[in-house]
């Protein structure tokens, strides 16, 4: 075999094709983009990848398909999702509860959102909890995170509070709703380089109550994770409610009174040596005032557990994060506070 | 405006619709290109749109003088002033701050030390492509291969003509402003190559150029901490990353120019199968090799004046066209590399001409196209080096040992290396670089489905700018 050295490749223009080849040409690919996105799709919903996500749409489903109104919403983020379980809330103050909290880049507002979806479809509970992890405050909207609220489209428009929602935040809503392919890609690349995960489904262990149980420690990821709360707790020493969850609790705030309802404003738990770190502690004191000074606003609103509940590394999963068995201590000290608080209200209200 | 951008996305669907409507009217069609051209630059930075509106109307005005000049020397004068400007302008932004740092340096070395002469210059983007583009158009005038546009919209369309404006492939006035001034046709055989190249230039840069990054950017960061396989991996990577990235811009600006019924020149003709540095220069970056042998080589004598000053031109060239690249010293150092290696490859060929005309056995071609695969990559480590120590360390810190990370590093290059393997060389083989576009039509498709949705899945989301933007 011999070959002629270097005669060039050239850009040899094939014969007009028709006109139909060129649509087909333009059609078939996105029509085979839209079938893989669709089975990207398929495939997550049957083996779901992120957990965030998951967790999302799988509390919104409680929330929308319960059977009945309930007497104890208990809304917030993962730390409450995992610390706060509602049977012991159950038996420790009357009536029904269930656990829907998400994740903490939620935030304030999709607790709003819970509560007026509530209202909507059940009409007012008589009391709400909002657990949140310190910085959860401060937090900003993530339209990654909220466009997996498995509601119609333009539901930002139709809950308390309304937001408004810009041409490019719609398009990245669009994105993240619907194009998984696009979205959710760091989740399909790992499925795709990993033949192991490809069927295999994760166990959440979420009870049908909306109680996340997490049953081992991992006492090395409580210390790393508290690392990071204090090196990013140093370097942003301000605090400051943000915007949406300003709004988010202005809306929260006129629904109760609106509805009667009793609100609970909850710290999170949190890591025992965490809290003891000075710099850390002081920034953390800077929340607190910032939560008071919403609880001043309402006679509705109360706080619980102004002095976070702590513990020991051993019954953590990270810094704010309980174990079952420390969800269980938790969830007790929370009813016990409501009851406390509750009946300290009480005479209040009878005194005036 | 990045190609990769939504906005650009939102940008080409809204003028592609007015440009159709336009398609009878040639002098509006002309002046939405020449605005969308402008939109498209004044989106990086509005200020920059003076210098290239300057540079248009200063050559449309000297172009017309020598056209008009009976008089040699008349005609001579106009063209240094074209030169001269051009040349100016592109010094001080681009070079101003090299030649005084280094200047300042020299002096400060012979103990002579002087305050810091340097001015915060921000280079503008595509700057080198376009004075090129208008350089090539005064001097083509200049020599009576080119009568000069009557109309400066039609001239505007050429110097900034926004698909190729700031990456080229840098076009010659002959060939691109005869396409400008006629009424276009949109054939559907030029439409069908043209989706063809913008999918694969979208999926050349997005899924491979940008993955393969992540090898190359960590390997030249911080070389010091590499050693072993791991600089061979690198310099690999490197090799892949700036061929799919800068062939991925000239792909998608040639498969948007046909879209709206333009030829562009090609750019890249499968550099990686080159057998010697003279066949590397005639696939690679071809629209610059051939300003260069055209404005620069042939002017300078080109082989007709001797073995030596053949040599030198050679030498010079290459030189310049480093510098090209932009102010700094290793893009000197690449330039005087790719010409040592031309004139070595020429003496070597000169010895060799006695058995011209017998066919090479393939065993032997390949192992040409190998050593010149290697001789290019030594060119990427100078190109890539920020010092000569970067470049001394990695051309003698290699070795076929591997690291913990080897294993890694090499899984992400070979993964998004092997469908530009696959596809080059069918390409290579089949000498045709559309050969895409003759497969039955279920299986082009089913190929640009599977590019849709690679980039969607494996696009980098922080995608970085192309790296010829800098130059």
């Amino acid at each position: 075999m011999s070959a002629k050295q270097s005669s060039l490749p050239q850009e040899v223009i094939k014969r007009s094709p028709k006109l139909i080849t060129i649509l087909l040409t333009l059609l078939c690919p996105g029509l085979i983009f839209v079938l893989a996105n669709l089975g990207a799709s398929l495939y997550l919903r049957n083996f779901p990848q992120n957990r965030g996500y998951w967790l999302i749409q799988e509390k919104w489903s409680l929330l929308t398909n319960l059977k009945q109104p309930v007497d104890w919403l208990v809304l917030g983020d993962s730390s409450c999702n995992q610390g706060v379980i509602p049977e012991v809330l159950e038996q420790e103050l009357s009536g029904k509860a269930v656990n829907l909290c998400t994740i903490g880049d939620t935030i304030v507002l999709n607790d709003a959102w819970m509560l007026s979806k509530h209202i909507q479809k059940y009409g007012a509970p008589k009391n709400i909890a909002i657990v949140h992890v310190y910085d959860v405050w401060q937090r900003e909207i993530n339209w990654n995170v909220t466009s997996q609220t498995p509601l119609d489209w333009g539901y930002w428009n139709e809950l308390e509070p309304k937001v408004e929602v810009s041409p490019k935040q719609q398009k990245d809503l669009f994105l993240n709703r619907y194009v998984p392919l696009y979205s959710q890609n760091t989740s399909l690349k790992k499925v795709i380089e990993n033949r192991d995960r490809w069927f295999q489904a994760k166990d959440y262990n979420l009870s049908s109550n909306g109680f996340m149980s997490v049953p081992e420690a991992d006492t090395w990821n409580v210390e790393q994770d508290a690392k990071g709360h204090i090196k990013s707790t140093s370097k942003q020493p301000d605090h400051g409610l943000s915007a949406t969850n300003q709004k988010a609790m202005d809306s929260i705030i006129q629904l109760a009174e609106k509805h009667d309802i009793n609100v609970y404003l909850v710290n999170s738990p949190l890591y025992e040596e965490l809290y003891q770190n000075p710099d850390f502690h002081a920034y953390y004191d800077r929340v607190q005032t910032e939560l008071e000074q919403i609880s001043q606003r309402s006679e509705r609103v109360q706080r619980i557990m102004t002095t976070p509940m702590t513990f020991s590394k051993e019954e953590m999963e990270n810094a704010d994060h309980l174990i079952s068995t420390a969800a269980e201590a938790y969830t007790k000290q929370l009813a016990q506070e409501i009851k406390q608080v509750s009946a300290l209200h009480s005479n209040a209200l009878q005194q005036n | 405006m990045q190609f990769q951008s939504f906005v650009f996305l939102q940008f080409f669907v809204l003028f592609y619709v007015a440009y159709l409507l336009l398609m009878d009217r040639l002098r509006w069609q002309n002046l939405l290109l020449v605005s969308a051209s402008y939109i498209f630059y004044g989106y990086w930075d509005w200020r920059f749109l003076s210098l290239l509106v300057f540079s248009t109307v200063v050559d449309f005005a000297i172009a017309q003088k020598i056209d008009q000049t009976a008089e040699q020397k008349q005609k001579k004068l106009w063209l240094s002033v074209s030169l001269f400007t051009n040349l100016s302008i592109l010094g001080f932004f681009k070079y101003f701050n090299f030649f005084t740092a280094s200047f300042s340096k020299l002096l400060t070395t012979l103990g002579i030390p002087i305050n810091d002469l340097t001015l915060r210059v921000i280079l503008p983007v595509g700057i080198s492509f376009y004075t090129f583009q208008t350089l090539s158009y005064t001097i083509d005038v200049y020599r009576g291969d080119l009568k000069p546009a009557k109309n400066i919209v039609d001239f505007a369309v050429y110097v900034a003509f926004f698909p190729q404006l700031v990456a080229g492939p840098i076009e010659r006035a002959t060939s691109f402003l005869p396409q400008i001034m006629e009424r276009r046709k949109i054939d559907l055989a030029q439409v069908n190559a043209g989706i063809f190249l913008i999918l694969w230039g979208y999926f050349k840069k997005l899924v491979i150029a940008d993955n393969v990054a992540t090898v190359a950017d960590p390997i030249f960061n911080n070389y010091g901490d590499y050693q072993g396989l791991d600089i061979i991996l690198g310099v690999l990577a490197f090799t892949v990353q700036i061929y799919c990235d800068f062939s991925a811009y000239s792909d998608i600006a040639r498969g948007l120019a046909k879209l709206m019924g333009f030829e562009l020149m090609v750019n890249f003709k499968l550099p990686f199968f080159a057998h010697n540095p003279s066949d590397f220069w005639s696939r690679w970056h071809i629209s610059l090799s051939s300003w260069l042998r055209d404005y620069l080589y042939i002017p300078l004598g080109g082989n007709r004046q001797g073995t030596f000053n053949t040599y030198r031109n050679l030498f010079l060239t290459m030189l310049i066209g480093g510098l090209w690249h932009g102010a700094a010293w290793n893009f000197i150092w690449w330039g005087a590399y790719q010409g040592l290696i031309l004139v070595i490859y020429r003496l070597f060929s000169q010895k060799r001409s006695q058995s011209k005309g017998q066919e090479l056995n393939s065993l032997v071609v390949a192992l040409q196209v190998l050593v010149m695969f290697v001789l290019a990559n030594i060119g990427w480590v100078i190109f890539r080096s920020t010092s000569v120590s970067q470049i001394i360390y990695l051309l003698t810190h290699w070795s076929f040992s591997p690291s913990e990370n080897t294993g890694e590093l090499a899984f992400i290059l070979i993964f998004f290396t092997v469908p530009l393997l696959l596809v080059q060389l069918w390409q290579h083989l089949t000498r045709d670089l559309l050969v895409i576009t003759k497969l039955p039509l279920w299986l082009t498709n089913l190929i640009y489905g599977f590019f849709l949705i690679n980039i969607c899945l494996y696009g980098v989301r922080t995608s970085s700018e192309f790296i010829y933007f800098q130059f």
